[in-house]
């Protein structure tokens, strides 16, 4: 019998706001470093802050540093709010890693698209691509104060105020520009389905990375299921990595 | 070793702690995490006679202490359930199985049971009559007691396994209810199940579940599982699984104290997996520090 999964405590290196109301919070914890692959999502609660919530929340990984995992989050709600007070060596418990995870293809052109924090999983994504592909990475933010710094790093960030459409609008065009035959996507719905749409109609395949609430996130409460073209799917173990074709 | 061992009428656990049906899938998904054969026993998610979607998203939301759920009793059917999902559970020898079945009429049921009734693996059958998410069945049962009894003496002239009857606490007199369900052939009671309650979209400025109620479980019910398990358990004189928020073997010791014979983890089991595990051993060590038994642990005044 393979080693139990435990509910893991992990500590927190460090935190810092990298955009407005935007995050990275980098907690140790080895032995989740040494199993997460691009598109697995952990389950957080925050023990020290006991108020903050009962169930725990699911954040994709963004990355990891060394022994720590990293995870990027945007203030939204209750929890989130209070992560920001975390600091270097408050304890974090953490569950997994879990769901399923991206496809990684070989001597592909690939393109990443992530719409506002939806970009943390393709991060970790194109980390693990990088070797063996052409990626690029778009990233379609709202407006210039929720736009991250990507150094070195060849992410196209695409500011829809100024710009004046969103990301996803004439992906046929942005698909045909880039020679994309490998498109991954983690955003706003209306996002994904538009690039999703534009990918099925140039012939190339896309995976897209969907959130949900959850209660358990390893399959059990079946309380976040998401309607497919084959019935309900649950986005912790179904997904949270879908073929796009699947949803729309 | 301290003894551990309840006898819920017919049925034989090896110790009290069991889990609850909803909150532990069919058993098998938890194994990654805790041994399940160390457990009393494990309730499966709801069974009925076809496969059931389930209900719209969204299913669940938080709240204070707590969560709400409309699953809708999600499940893949009776047919799948015998003979793809019970045969998963062949290698668990020591821990029972309760299979919970949640039909949406008293023939539904009948047919339920009878199916159950000839499958070894099954050790015990759960009548579900207060699931608060379906429009048909589940807690309109609970809300008529000429129905209870109906259908708990329908069911109970099928099977010979071991039956429990599920209560809700939602009825304007839960004793009445386990009455009803006592002299109609429960073995066993088991109570409580969720709480119907609601949730509001402010942004949408409409009610937050399509159905409009869902149900309310964990730590925020505990008080009130609390209390219907002390009523009951003065009134009726069959074994009883308590539950409601059960998350640290305190909570354990004092469902026991107020008259459960046997405790079972709901909720909690989605926040810590491992946690019905931990409770076998946490009792054990409760019973050995505090000199008590199992049968000592009753309220003195």
């Amino acid at each position: 019998m393979s080693q139990r999964k435990q509910v893991q405590v992990g500590t927190v290196v460090s935190q810092s706001e990298v955009a407005t109301n935007t995050y990275i919070l980098s907690i140790q914890e080895p032995q989740l470093v040494r199993q997460v692959k691009p598109g697995h999502f952990v389950n957080v609660s925050l023990p020290s802050r006991t108020n903050a919530n009962l169930l725990k929340r699911p954040f994709s990984i963004y990355g990891t540093d060394k022994e720590a995992i990293q995870i990027l989050y945007k203030v939204k709600g209750e929890v989130t709010t209070v992560m920001t007070s975390l600091k270097r060596g408050d304890e974090v418990e953490l569950l997994g890693p879990l769901g399923n995870t991206f496809t990684l293809p070989k001597k592909k052109k690939v393109l990443l698209v992530g719409g506002g924090i939806g970009v943390a999983p393709l991060m970790f994504l194109y980390d693990r691509l990088k070797m063996y592909n052409e990626v690029k990475i778009l990233h379609g933010v709202r407006t210039r104060q929720e736009a991250m710094v990507w150094a070195n790093l060849p992410v196209q960030t695409h500011v829809d105020e100024e710009v004046g459409r969103y990301v996803c609008a004439g992906f046929e065009k942005v698909i045909r520009q880039h020679q994309a035959n490998h498109v991954v996507t983690c955003g706003p719905i209306p996002m994904m389905k538009e690039i999703v749409e534009a990918c099925a109609r140039s012939g190339v395949p896309c995976e897209v990375s969907l959130e949900a609430r959850m209660a358990c996130g390893f399959g059990v409460c079946l309380g976040c299921v998401i309607e497919t073209r084959s019935g309900y799917k649950k986005v912790c173990s179904d997904g949270p990595v879908f073929d796009g074709a699947l949803l729309w | 070793m301290v003894k551990t061992t309840v006898q819920l009428g017919p049925l034989t656990l090896q110790n009290p702690i069991v889990t609850a049906s909803g909150t532990f899938g069919y058993g098998v998904e938890f194994a990654d995490y805790l041994d399940i054969n160390k457990l009393g026993a494990i309730t499966l998610k709801s069974v009925t006679i076809n496969p059931r979607e389930g209900n719209a998203p969204p299913r669940i939301a938080e709240t204070p202490s707590g969560m709400m759920n409309s699953i809708g009793l999600a499940n893949h059917g009776i047919e799948v359930f015998v003979n793809s999902i019970l045969p998963k559970l062949e290698l668990f020898d020591r821990v029972k199985v309760i299979a919970n079945i949640a039909g949406h009429t008293l023939e539904e049921n009948v047919e339920l049971a009878k199916r159950l009734d000839i499958v070894d693996r099954v050790d015990a059958i759960e009548l579900n009559i207060s699931c608060p998410n379906v429009d048909a069945g589940g807690l309109a049962f609970c809300q008529d007691l000429p129905m209870v009894s109906r259908l708990t003496k329908a069911v109970r002239k099928v099977t010979l396994k071991p039956l429990i009857v599920k209560l809700s606490a939602s009825v304007p007199d839960i004793v009445a209810l386990a009455k009803t369900s006592v002299e109609s052939g429960a073995d066993i009671l088991s109570l409580i199940n969720t709480i119907p309650g609601m949730d509001v979209d402010i942004a949408k400025k409409s009610l937050f579940f399509k159905r409009g109620s869902a149900g309310l479980s964990g730590p925020a019910i505990r008080p009130i599982a609390l209390k219907a398990v002390y009523d009951v358990a003065r009134s009726v004189d069959i074994p009883i699984i308590g539950m409601g928020g059960v998350a640290t073997v305190e909570d354990v010791v004092k469902f026991l104290l107020v008259g459960a014979d046997a405790v079972s983890v709901g909720m909690m089991n989605f926040v810590r997996p491992t946690l019905s595990g931990e409770l076998v051993d946490q009792l054990s060590a409760y019973l050995v520090a505090s000199g008590e038994t199992l049968s000592t642990l009753k309220l003195t005044a």
